[in-house]
């Protein structure tokens, strides 16, 4: 055989990505602005600029060969090249300021527009969940679209108090992300998993891996004269479905799904630390294409904001500063009963009398 | 253009809206829009378990989705390729997957939430399409118990905050440790990422398992010239003294200073002012164990930051890549199965991890001292 | 440990029909496989195949390609743990 033996341990060399020109200057820049929704500009110490375009994507990052065709050509025509952002959106960098205003009419024209920067509602970064997954509880590209449909101004302008990121996790994965977004909608299912006693038996189930992946000591072992069984205790299962994962020919779980609304996340370490998002919708239906229940209450969150918020106030920042108690009053969060952490109690139940009313 | 509006009512319904559509995206590849528009109209999802198929040219970078409608696709097959860092993609490469896709796929490019790139093929275009790829820079990888999701933010090229290279720290540990990508043999999967700077524009101290965080250890350096003609231009001097969370900015009257024990060497000021930037001493702090996942004992977690100040001189980063390396031998050697690294340092402790590698524990990682006498 | 000669004759079998002579090295693999079976009830995890064998990461997968343990699973019929 002539063909050369794979894997061929071939890591790409991001440089190839990026022209001379630019890596030359890399090192270079000391600030950047936004120009205009959709346009950053970087300056170098001696002045001189960098524009970078970016676009949002349909959700997801699902493109097809012709729209990466068309991305290319964008590139070869308006800039030095291209990046896709952690966001799941696209940036085109280097962009000839003379050919900028022409450069944004095509991609109106497209249907891929500008937008995104700075204080405006960013893209929205999902999973495939319906299109190509086997776990998924609710369909998060639909959702991402149905969120980026109404709330499409917000992307195109930039008069949100602070930046605003919208992550959507079709299940408990999370590989859309959510819990480090502003704003993070988790799928979840409804129902206890149930054991199916023949099927399980009949699967040669690795019983230790099973149970030391259960979060919460939900599911435990039992012996039966035909072999090792496991029983989930209802009330301590939380329904992460980790145990379905494991073990999918003996665990299976009736498909009824909701969305959790979880609001706060932040990444990065300017200001306080990377947080994580907190629930404060629990329990809003999701059903195909249905998704007004999700995007009433996102417009609840980011109305309050808008109106209250501080310029710069990112949405963690506010709550902190007006208090959990009433940011979950006036957006009507409930029930609150269900918004305590049952595994860790000792972070959501207060243990100080300082209450704010 | 689907002319088959009845045939996939909801599917039509996304192409409607104002916003880019991926179903837009999906019809005008060979996906098959029915497994979609099934998952749509029932509330589930069309595919079942499936998990990672054994090609036995290609050990990772190979995986299948199993279909409940074999009527309409017997199974989804995809490659993930690794990604070039910082998300960098020339005209030239985006060209390359767009004609591996039509070639040897179904027309369609995925470009993941984790950072890597998928194409949907069938088992027999695999090793057809790895070869092309091969020819043109690219390989597969990342997928199974290996080193997953290597990324980077995109770095020095185009951003004014970068502390250190981010994508060549990034490429350096993928070439390096290539076999981990391309051979599974660990535990459990790891995801790995750099940043240039703590903003961590990719969230690697959430979503990753082991990532490096660009760090700066002596203090923002003021240009009280600049700052002058960044007032004048109406910057707002109030506001940025008030957005420092630990008080550290002064201001005399004439200069603005930087109270050196108070600052937490966080971005805010520097983010804020052109005429703050980074301090000159530079390095990276290490961190392991995040995850969004619901899943193990801990859930979804932040990593913990094990070592807070790593330097970085030269562009060299051998030291860097023995510890990533060590750290992962060590997580390997000492994981039950299927356990990730967030986890396995909750269960073993952070202590014990740093012991293990003859680590110091630095003052700076202790967000409190113990409060009790055990 | 090896498995007696008629077991051995039926995992040459099953070895050929996926495409693989087994030759020196493989059979001690297939050796190590069976005691760490023997002892653990569990099969032996790529990682302490390469730690009893001393061969390689890269030269198992020469030997098994594809997934050495699903292939060395396969071929010996010891029950291999779910994936999930
Ligand atoms: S988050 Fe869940 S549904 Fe979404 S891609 Fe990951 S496993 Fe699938
Ligand atoms: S769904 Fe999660 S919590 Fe419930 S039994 Fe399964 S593993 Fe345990
Ligand atoms: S993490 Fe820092 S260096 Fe990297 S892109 Fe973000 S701001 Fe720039
Ligand atoms: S780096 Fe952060 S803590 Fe230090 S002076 Fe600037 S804003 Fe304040």
């Amino acid at each position: 055989m002539s063909a050369p033996d794979l894997p061929a341990g071939i890591m790409p060399d991001y440089r190839r990505e990026i022209p001379a020109e630019l890596l030359a200057r890399q090192g270079s820049w000391v600030w950047h602005e936004v120009v205009q929704p959709g346009v950053l500009r970087h300056l170098a110490a001696d002045g001189s600029e960098l524009l970078t375009v970016r676009i949002l994507l349909p959700p997801n990052g699902l493109l097809s060969a012709s729209t990466l065709r068309d991305l290319a050509r964008w590139i070869r025509e308006y800039a030095l090249t291209g990046r896709r952002t952690s966001r799941q959106g696209f940036e085109f960098v280097g962009v000839r300021p003379e050919k900028l205003e022409k450069f944004l009419a095509e991609l109106q024209a497209a249907g891929f527009p500008a937008g995104g920067t700075g204080k405006s509602l960013h893209q929205i970064k999902c999973c495939t969940s319906f299109i190509h997954c086997q776990n998924a509880a609710v369909d998060a590209p639909s959702i991402a679209q149905a969120i980026t449909d109404y709330f499409y101004r917000d992307f195109l302008q930039q008069d949100l108090p602070a930046p605003l990121k919208i992550s959507i996790g079709g299940c408990p994965n999370q590989c859309g992300g959510g819990v480090e977004a502003d704003i993070g909608i988790l799928g979840l299912y409804d129902s206890v998993p149930e054991v199916d006693e023949a099927s399980f038996l009949a699967a040669n189930i690795d019983i230790g891996l099973l149970v030391s992946w259960c979060p919460t000591g939900a599911i435990r072992p039992r012996q039966t004269e035909k072999g090792t069984m496991v029983t989930i205790d209802v009330d301590r299962c939380v329904r992460c479905t980790s145990c379905v994962q494991v073990a999918p020919e003996g665990i299976s779980l009736k498909k009824k799904s909701y969305v959790a609304i979880a609001v706060g996340g932040h990444g990065g370490n300017s200001c306080k630390g990377p947080e994580m998002a907190a629930i404060v919708f629990p329990r809003v239906p999701a059903r195909p294409l249905d998704y007004s229940a999700i995007i009433d209450r996102i417009e609840v969150i980011i109305n309050y904001w808008r109106r209250a918020g501080k310029p710069g106030e990112r949405l963690a920042g506010f709550i902190e500063r007006t208090g959990w108690s009433d940011f979950l009053e006036t957006i009507g969060a409930s029930p609150v009963e269900e918004l305590v952490d049952k595994r860790l109690p000792q972070t959501s139940i207060r243990r100080d009398l300082h209450f704010r009313y | 253009m689907p002319g088959d509006s009845k045939e996939f009512p909801l599917c039509h319904e996304l192409m409607k809206g104002r916003s880019p559509s991926h179903v837009r995206e999906l019809s005008n590849s060979r996906y098959p829009l029915a497994m979609y528009e099934h998952g749509l109209a029932t509330g589930e999802t069309a595919y079942g378990h499936g998990g990672y198929i054994s090609i036995p040219e290609l050990p990772s970078g190979v995986a299948v989705r199993n279909s409940c409608r074999p009527e309409i696709i017997e199974e989804s097959a995809y490659l993930r390729i690794l990604p070039p860092a910082g998300g960098w993609l020339s005209a030239v490469t985006l060209e390359k997957l767009a004609s591996c896709a039509e070639t040897y796929g179904k027309g369609l490019i995925h470009l993941t939430s984790g950072g890597t790139i998928e194409i949907y093929t069938t088992r027999e275009q695999m090793v057809p399409m790895v070869r092309e790829l091969n020819a043109a820079g690219l390989d597969i990888g990342s997928t199974g118990n290996d080193l997953r999701c290597l990324t980077a933010c995109c770095g020095p090229a185009r951003c004014d905050m970068a502390l250190i290279d981010a994508p060549a720290l990034a490429t350096y540990l993928g070439q390096r440790f290539i076999d981990e990508q391309q051979y599974p043999g660990y535990p459990q999967k790891v995801k790995s990422g750099v940043a240039g700077c703590p903003n961590d524009c990719i969230r690697a101290m959430m979503q990753k398992d082991h990532s490096f965080i660009g760090v700066y250890r002596d203090l923002p350096q003021i240009n009280n010239e600049v700052l002058a003609a960044w007032q004048e231009a109406g910057g707002d001097l109030a506001g940025l003294i008030a957005a420092c969370p630990a008080g550290a900015l002064t201001w005399t009257g004439t200069t603005l200073a930087i109270v050196p024990n108070k600052c937490w060497h966080c971005m805010a000021c520097i983010n804020l002012c052109p005429a703050i930037r980074p301090g000159r001493e530079r390095g990276v702090a290490w961190v392991a164990g995040g995850k969004y996942g619901h899943r193990g004992p801990q859930g979804p977690m932040v990593g913990y930051v094990l070592v807070p100040f790593i330097p970085v001189k030269d562009d060299d980063y051998t030291a860097i890549g023995d510890l990533f390396g060590a750290f992962l031998e060590l997580w390997a050697d000492n994981a039950r199965k299927k356990e990730r690294v967030g986890d396995f340092i909750a269960r073993v402790g952070p202590l014990w991890v740093l012991k293990e590698l003859g680590l110091k524990v630095e003052p700076q990682i202790l967000l409190s001292p113990k409060r009790n006498g055990f | 440990m090896l498995p007696p000669d008629d077991k051995k004759r039926e995992i040459t079998a099953r070895a050929r029909q996926r495409g693989i002579i087994l030759n020196e090295d493989h059979w001690k693999l297939i050796a190590i496989s069976y005691e760490y079976y023997d002892q653990h009830r569990t099969i032996c995890t790529l990682r302490n195949l390469i730690k009893l064998s001393g061969l390689e990461k890269k030269q198992i997968y020469k030997l098994f390609p594809g997934n050495p343990i699903g292939e060395i699973s396969q071929i010996t019929g010891l029950p291999m743990p779910k994936e999930c």
